[in-house]
C-alpha cells in the first residue's frame, strides 16, 4: 500500500535521502496534475502501526516540507491501494486540493487550550481568548466544551506573526489568572484543509 | 489546578494526537488504521493534560 503524509504543489519537494517516515520507511514523492503527494510504500496490505512514535514520524515528514511550500498535511492513517489509484484521486480532487494549498498558503496553525475550574472563570473564555485571539487569523476554530471546562481551538496565522500570537496568548493569560491557557505549534494546518468526509 | 508539571512534550502530544487523528485531509475513502492503540493513549492524555501548571503550559514551540 501507498503511506500518504501530504499534498503539495509540483513540481514535487526534494526529499532528503535520509528522511525516514512511519516506521523507518523511505519517503517518495509522486507527481500529478500540478500537485505532489509525499508517500512511502510498504509492501502488502500492511499500515503502518498506529504508536506515538509513528505519529511523531508522520508529523516529522510534513514538517521538513513546510518551510518553503504550502502543504495540505494528510490525515494520519490514510493508504491507497497503488500510485494509479492515488494519481486518479488527485486528478478528481485537483480543484479542491488547489483551491485548499491557496488557502494555507504562508500560514502555520497554532493550537491553544484553555482549561478552567467550575468557580472563578470570570465570564466565557471563548470571549475573553478566543475572540481576540481569532482577531488575529486569517481563520479559526473553536470547539467549546462546557461539561469538560475546556475549550480547543485552532488559528490559522501568516508564518511571520507566530510572535505577535504568542505574546497575545502570554498576555491573555496574565490577564485572566483563573484561566489556565496553551499553546502549541506551529503546526502544519491540519484543522484547515476544507472539503473533508 | 494541581502543581503537577507535565513535560511539554507531552501536552504537544495530546494536541498532535488531536491533528492527526481528527484533521488533516482525506483524499481516499479508507483510513485504515486500527486506531484502537492510539485512542487508548489519546483518553489517558486527556487525563493528563489536566494537571498542567499554568507557566509550563505558557510555553510556545517558536519556528525552529
Amino acid at each position: 500500500v501507498i503511506y500518504v503524509y501530504a499534498i503539495t504543489e509540483a513540481p514535487a519537494p526534494e526529499l532528503d535521502p535520509g528522511a525516514e517516515g512511519v516506521a523507518g520507511a523511505s519517503v517518495a514523492a509522486v507527481e500529478h496534475d500540478g500537485l505532489a503527494a509525499v508517500l512511502s510504500h510498504f509492501a502488502g496490505d500492511e499500515p503502518p502501526a498506529s504508536t506515538a512514535e509513528s505519529l511523531w514520524a508522520h508529523e516529522r515528514v510534513v514538517e521538513s516540507l513546510m518551510h518553503d511550500r504550502a502543504v495540505l498535511p494528510a490525515r494520519f492513517g490514510m493508504t491507497l491501494g497503488s500510485e494509479s489509484e492515488l494519481r486518479v484521486v488527485l486528478a478528481a480532487r485537483g480543484a479542491s486540493l488547489r483551491e485548499d494549498l491557496r488557502a494555507v498558503s504562508g500560514c502555520v496553525e497554532l493550537g491553544v487550550r484553555v482549561q478552567w475550574d467550575d468557580e472563578g472563570a470570570g465570564g466565557a473564555p471563548q470571549d475573553a481568548v478566543h475572540r481576540p485571539l481569532a482577531a488575529l487569523a486569517r481563520a479559526s476554530t473553536c470547539s467549546p466544551t462546557a461539561g469538560d471546562r475546556l475549550l480547543t481551538s485552532a488559528y490559522l496565522i501568516p508564518a511571520d506573526q507566530v510572535r505577535t500570537f504568542a505574546e497575545r496568548v502570554v498576555a491573555l493569560q496574565g490577564e485572566h489568572a483563573a484561566l489556565d491557557i496553551s499553546c502549541t505549534g506551529p503546526w502544519p494546518p491540519y484543522s484547515f484543509v476544507g472539503g473533508n468526509g | 489546578m494541581s502543581g503537577t508539571v507535565v513535560p511539554h512534550h507531552d501536552v504537544a502530544l495530546v494536541d498532535l494526537v488531536d491533528r492527526l487523528l481528527h484533521g488533516g485531509v482525506v483524499v481516499a475513502g479508507d483510513i485504515t488504521l486500527a486506531v484502537a492503540d492510539v485512542d487508548l493513549v489519546y483518553v489517558g492524555l486527556r487525563a493528563l493534560i489536566s494537571s498542567v501548571a499554568t507557566a509550563e503550559a505558557n510555553g510556545v514551540r517558536l519556528p525552529r
